[in-house]
């Protein structure tokens, strides 16, 4: 009877569980980087330099992968209030383009030495540049 | 050719004359300078959008939106090429967008969607008309590593030195060989309504 009792309690209980469980998951909103660990950490100059010199065998590395990048900022820019990028070094053929993920402070000035963090999205060879999204601007210290 | 007709009278009539003449003078100079009277070469930006719409049965916000789209026009030419980065589609649910990237999509084997073609109606003075004008874009659109012709209706708006275009397109999902598990096959969408935008500055910018 106990049993009985029990099972009429915990099952209904183990169903909400189940449904709060999945539906928390279904609705979840994509996670910002802030506390996740990059897979790759390497110079801008130096991912963009393997990028254009072999895209392929760059691209089974670093292609959706968590990657952060110490580098020279060449521009920064926002269209609107929410959408922010910054451009990274290249000197003329090819840069390296991060879409930030939320405007954290006042975006890096040309010639500011920054570090980012974020998924490479692959080489655009139009442009001979690497994007990267999702970004953002990690302390120095912290590379 | 109006300057002159403005001189002319300008030089031969009394002072108001002068004034008009100043008044058209400037309307003129602000007018073509927002134009591309003298433009050439390729236009280019990337960060150009793209966003898409796919509701099936399942009302369930699927949608999402991208600002890194690179697109380049050649002005002599009229040709354009489009590139869109798949993994940069953001959702506002994580696991649309886990979905998006590995089930259907696979952006980790097929990276970016491809437009290469033209604006078929493309003329070089269309850099000089303010407004929208309307375009027609043809050519090879490549999603998922499929390849097809297609022929897109757009605008374009040629302001403030930069030339703006857009185009709304209707995705077929199963045209470009995207597998959609049987499971949730009658409720996810055969289509996706799709919007790109891009304005356009002089490459180099």
């Amino acid at each position: 009877m106990a049993i009985r009792k029990s099972y009429w309690i915990g099952l209904p209980l183990l169903l909400a569980g189940l449904g709060w469980y999945g539906f928390h998951q279904w609705n979840k909103a994509p996670e910002s980087l802030d506390h996740t660990n990059p897979s790759h950490v390497l110079e801008a100059q130096q991912l963009l330099k393997k990028f254009q010199s072999n895209p392929t065998q760059s691209n089974e590395l670093y292609l959706n992968q968590v990657i952060q990048i110490s580098g020279t900022c060449l521009k920064a820019e926002s269209q609107g209030d929410s959408v922010h990028f910054v451009y990274m070094n290249g000197q003329g053929n090819g840069d390296i383009l991060c879409q930030l993920e939320s405007k954290q402070g006042p975006l890096p000035q040309k010639g500011d030495a920054i570090q980012c963090k974020g998924i490479c999205t692959g080489y655009d060879d139009l442009t001979g540049g690497v994007l990267m999204n999702r970004c953002i601007l990690t302390p120095q210290s912290d590379f | 050719m109006n300057s002159r007709i403005n001189l002319h009278k300008a030089l031969t009539n009394n002072a108001s004359s002068y004034s008009a003449f100043f008044w058209s003078l400037l309307l003129t100079t602000a007018t073509t300078s927002t134009l591309l009277g003298q433009a050439s070469g390729k236009y280019m930006t990337r960060t150009g959008s793209a966003q898409f719409v796919a509701d099936g049965i399942i009302k369930d916000d699927v949608q999402a939106k991208t600002n890194t789209v690179t697109a380049v026009l050649d002005l002599a030419t009229g040709q354009v090429q489009v590139r869109i980065p798949i993994k940069s589609f953001v959702f506002r649910k994580a696991l649309m967008q886990e979905h998006f990237n590995e089930n259907y999509l696979e952006s980790y084997q097929f990276p970016f969607a491809i437009f290469k073609g033209l604006i078929a109606n493309w003329e070089e003075s269309m850099l000089q008309k303010a407004g929208n004008q309307k375009i027609k874009f043809i050519g090879k659109l490549e999603i998922h590593g499929i390849t097809k012709e297609v022929m897109e209706l757009g605008t374009m708006e040629v302001s403030g030195g930069q030339i703006r275009m857009t185009t709304d397109l209707i995705i077929m999902v199963a045209d470009y060989g995207i597998q959609v598990p049987p499971l949730v096959r009658d409720k996810i969408a055969k289509k996706a309504a799709v919007h790109v935008e891009a304005n356009l500055k002089p490459s180099g910018q």
